[in-house]
């Protein structure tokens, strides 16, 4: 048994989650790939040796020289841009979008889950029903024709996620809420006379917060991969922004001749999501210990 | 003579885990001859069915055999290889688990589980081993063997479930049946045909059985000894009647202490709860476990030395492990706590229900009941519950499951609405009125007491804030300080620390848990109180803590408890009057002492006489109810016992319900029978005068009898 403090400060039970990632080896590799990616992110006026939208020197193989001084770590692009630097700042991109994204997302699908969730029936035969039909999308055709009706940019692309991945959270919302709606803790609320929101938010939602964490951090990889997929097909925020899917996407038709301005962004790309992935696994196997 | 089947010596169990060993088992010993039933008791965590999962050879990954041995038939079972122990599994031993459904496969037909059992230990064709089941299936009492081989395991009630798993258990004619809580499970009545089948068929295939139960009574009914089990070591073993009637080990005194007999009541024995718990298998103390819990507990003799068993003299079979068995005198009790015993005069009316009903419409949308357009189906949950209950009463309303006493505790509560009838609370009406349309008053006199202790807190909140959000919203206490001191008042209440405000609800063990549902019902001080089943799903010694805390704190605001049960000598022990519902309609209600003594609505009578009594001095009359309860969707046409009642009289029982009518003052049977007959009943208990120490004031039922 854990000893525990009488007064437990918000600090303290931060701590002590972190503590719990040590139970898990992929956790922790997951948690340390991420947080590298945040300090990268959170750095990148230091890091990034040069300026990621200033035309340097054209189609530079890695390790070349720059002859205004420094080395071109990864080459520089079509235009003569700093790979190194325009990822570095990509990062600033990724994981600004991504987050907004998923929140949003999740604030939607919680509200919908909940609804459907805690008072069934018609309430929940008509949230189900809207997405189902959003989920029998294919999801680029809906993003396609999100982003082709409102225009590009940031804003939108959060919107269009959130659109496309609410329906998702609504139906894992839903299904944990119809279970702990029938807990003993939601009977007492009820008879002592709570309001339906104080039932759906206090007593129900915290207690499906172990499944929505892991859940979370497995769909923000794929919102990143989303972001990138939207840059890839020019839907993404528009240019010079440096972002990894556009980068991917401009290498493509050189890519047999100069492979590196493609494949360094998709090690980006592939490796935040990689961490975020092992992040989810750990959590989940985390809470299983428990 | 009688050769042992089973020897079990200094057997030692062990887990394995992160923070080392940890001992689950310690020093066990047992002998059991052909055909003799041996009882294992002792409440949740002392290691019986670790036991029995060793014998089996089949414990869990990181548990270990650390040293003793398991003769079985002469043969050393925790040498032997998975080969030979395949032979021996389910062929020699066979065991029977608390959850029938979830010992049949649910994607096999019945008569292919039980097919299999033979093919896979009998060289036998397939024709032969359908007749040996069917056979089987007959010996276990099933009506109509030949549809339910046919059947898959949900087609079937949970009493028969666990009669065709007794069924699979005995087909290959074992030696020996390990039962692990065979009945906890199922309804009393459904239980106490499964007890009966038990010591029929043992007594038959001259099976020797290991009985594993956390009730006494059980033990009592099925088998000839009994080893008392306390922390993962046996504390006292010997004969049932010599354990009983003489125990010397402090431990089986609190045992029966805790749990309420038949020849005594609340007022001439009041429950007495063993304090503190049960000791982490890693936290155990020196010397004697059950020591920081016991009344005779003696520093420097008992906390010293490893305590080893030592028999009786004269009763070598009767061994005790203890140090201070001679020395303590278990049988006088000790100064009875006479509580002046209150609640006589009972205060006014609180809550008046009369003609309440509640039916549910059940919308069949197949294509088959749409084209003979009777697509609504209407369960009838409640049918005609009509009583009252007054300040500082408890009502017990008793039944098994199915019977409609939830349903009706939701009405209580306002979460449904009545369809019908009327429910008065104070003189006003709430029938109609959900929770969200009742006066805040309305919501604060009414409060519940639920039943799963794991379920009935949020996990979420520390256990102050989940108090002080409770009394916030009854409105009765403004401001933070003083908010938080009530919290601290209802603790005390509860007599639970200060501290535990802080604590969330995991850090808790069951019966804390239950404390704060407690005092989470009466933190606004309510007028009435609805517990459902507060206690079913705690070990004995905590239960009866917990029903005593209730009882007092009843006693002291002075409320009207509404008390929803199956446990009838629990409701016998605590309730001031009885309420027996059968299929949502009340069979029978009255004063307790009235209820418990003829003349008895036959389903009564069964319910009682299917109590397990803990108690060698008293006789108990066996009714047994065949069949299951019906559905309330498709209730019988008459009297809603006609298709089960042991007593039916005819075709009137089967044409035309039963009223209520008047049997004494307060006290009502709805029964076609006469009352003159019912009267001549005789009592379900009646005492054995020749061995009784009598028991003071002894109540109505209790009438000698010459048995």
């Amino acid at each position: 048994m854990e000893k525990t403090s009488n007064n437990p400060h918000p600090l303290h039970s931060l701590l002590t989650t972190i503590g719990l990632l040590r139970e898990s080896r992929v956790a922790m590799l997951g948690a340390a790939i991420c947080l590298f990616w945040v300090l990268v992110a959170l750095f990148a006026d230091v890091l990034a040796p040069h300026d990621p939208l200033s035309n340097l020197m054209p189609m530079q193989k890695p390790l070349s020289e720059n002859p205004q001084g420094g080395l071109f770590w990864l080459g520089t692009d079509l235009l003569g841009r700093d790979i190194l630097s325009r990822i570095i700042y990509g990062t600033q991109t990724v994981l600004i979008y991504a987050p907004l994204a998923t929140l949003t997302a999740y604030l939607v699908g919680i509200v919908m889950g909940l609804a459907g969730g805690y008072y069934q029936g018609r309430v929940d035969m008509v949230l189900s029903f809207v997405a189902n039909v959003i989920l029998s999308f294919p999801v680029l055709v809906l993003y396609i024709l999100i982003i082709a009706t409102i225009g590009s940019s940031g804003i939108n692309i959060i919107l269009a996620v959130t659109f496309a991945s609410a329906p998702g959270i609504f139906r894992i919302v839903r299904g944990l809420a119809m279970d702990l709606r029938n807990r003993e803790y939601v009977a007492a609320a009820q008879t002592r006379g709570e309001s339906a929101l104080w039932i759906m938010f206090v007593e129900i939602l915290p207690n499906a917060r172990g499944p929505l964490i892991v859940d979370a951090c497995l769909r923000m990889g794929y919102v990143i991969i989303t972001i990138g997929v939207l840059g890839f097909l020019g839907m993404g925020l528009p240019p010079p922004t440096p972002d990894w899917g556009g980068m991917i996407s401009d290498a493509r038709k050189l890519f047999p001749v100069f492979p590196h301005m493609a494949i360094f962004p998709c090690v980006a790309i592939s490796s935040l999501v990689l961490g975020l992935n092992l992040l989810s696994d750990g959590l989940r196997e985390i809470s299983l210990n428990d | 003579m009688t050769e042992n089947i089973l020897e079990i010596s200094n057997l030692s169990i062990s887990y394995f885990s992160r923070s080392g060993e940890i001992p689950a088992v310690v020093d066990f010993n047992l002998v059991l001859k052909q055909g003799e039933s041996i009882g294992l008791v002792g409440e949740s965590g002392c290691g019986k069915s670790t036991v029995a999962m060793a014998i089996m050879q089949y414990l869990n990954g990181n548990a270990r055999i650390v040293g003793g041995s398991i003769r079985f038939k002469g043969r050393e079972l925790t040498r032997l290889s998975a080969k030979e122990l395949q032979q021996i599994r389910g062929n020699e031993i066979a065991m029977i688990y608390q959850e029938p459904m979830a010992s049949l496969n649910p994607t096999l037909l019945i008569g292919e589980q039980l097919i299999e059992v033979l093919r896979c230990h009998q060289k036998i064709n397939r024709h032969e081993a359908q007749a040996q089941a069917l056979d089987m299936l007959v010996n276990v009492h099933l009506p109509d063997p030949a549809r339910v081989m046919q059947a898959y395991p949900h087609q079937i009630s949970g009493g028969q479930q666990q009669r065709v798993v007794i069924a699979m258990a005995l087909l290959a004619k074992p030696a020996l049946l390990l039962l692990d809580e065979p009945t906890t499970a199922l309804d009393v009545t459904v239980e106490a045909g499964i007890v009966d089948l038990i010591g029929e068929l043992a007594a038959r295939f001259n099976t020797s059985m290991i009985y594993i139960s956390h009730n006494l009574g059980l033990i009592l009914e099925t088998c000839s000894r009994v080893n008392v089990m306390y922390s993962g070591q046996i504390v006292e073993t010997g004969a049932v009647k010599n354990v009983f009637d003489r125990m010397k080990h402090p431990y089986t005194k609190g045992l029966f202490d805790c749990i309420p007999l038949p020849s005594t009541d609340k007022h001439s024995r009041p429950l007495k709860p063993i304090r503190g718990q049960l000791p982490l298998p890693h936290q155990r103390p020196k010397g004697c476990f059950f020591g920081p819990r016991c009344d005779h507990f003696q520093p420097g003799r008992c906390d010293s030395a490893t305590i080893g068993i030592s028999s009786l003299p004269r009763q070598p079979d009767h061994a005790v492990r203890c140090v201070r068995w001679q020395e303590i005198d278990l049988d006088t009790p000790q100064a009875p706590q006479q509580e002046a015993s209150g609640g006589t005069g009972h205060g006014a009316e609180l809550l008046k229900i009369s003609d309440m009903q509640k039916y549910y419409e059940v919308h069949d949308r197949s294509l088959t009941a749409l084209l003979k357009g009777d697509n609504v189906k209407v369960v009838k949950a409640n049918e005609n519950i009509s009583f009252s209950a007054h300040a500082g009463e408890t009502v017990a309303i008793v039944g098994e499951s199915g019977c409609g006493k939830s349903t009706f505790a939701k009405v209580l509560m306002g979460l449904e609405t009545a369809s019908s009838g009327e429910v008065l609370l104070n003189g006003e009406s709430i029938a109609d009125k959900h929770v969200t349309e009742r006066r805040p008053d309305q919501t604060r006199a009414m409060q519940m007491v639920f039943q799963n202790p794991f379920d009935t807190l949020n996990p979420s909140l520390s256990i102050g804030t989940q108090l002080a959000r409770v009394i916030r919203k009854f409105g009765a206490i403004e401001g933070k300080a003083a908010i938080q001191a009530r919290v601290l008042e209802l603790l005390n209440l509860v007599k639970l620390p200060a501290e535990f405000a802080h604590r969330k609800p995991r850090q808790l063990s069951g019966g804390q848990k239950q404390r704060i549902g407690i005092a989470r019902a009466f933190a606004g001080n309510p007028s009435v109180v609805v517990a459902d089943e507060p206690v079913s799903a705690l070990d004995v010694s905590v239960g009866a803590a917990v029903t005593r805390l209730l009882m007092d704190i009843q006693q002291q605001q002075h409320t009207s408890v509404i008390f929803i049960s199956h446990d009838l000598s629990l409701v016998r022990y605590l309730a001031d009057r009885v309420v027996v519902i059968y299929l949502g309609n009340i069979v029978e209600q009255g004063s307790t002492e009235q209820v418990f003594a003829p003349p008895y609505h036959p389903y009564t009578e069964a319910l009682i006489s299917a109590i397990p009594v803990a108690d060698t001095t008293v006789q108990k009359k066996r009714v047994i109810l065949e069949g299951e309860i019906p559905s309330a969707m498709n209730p019988p046409a008459g009297c809603p016992f006609s298709s089960r009642c042991p007593r039916k009289i005819g075709s009137i029982c089967d044409e035309k319900k039963p009223e209520l009518t008047s049997a004494q003052s307060g006290h009502k049977i709805a029964c076609h029978i006469p009352l003159a007959e019912l009267l001549e009943v005789e009592p379900v208990f009646a005492l054995n005068q020749t061995v009784t120490v009598s028991p003071p004031l002894q109540p109505e039922p209790l009438r000698s009898a010459t048995a």
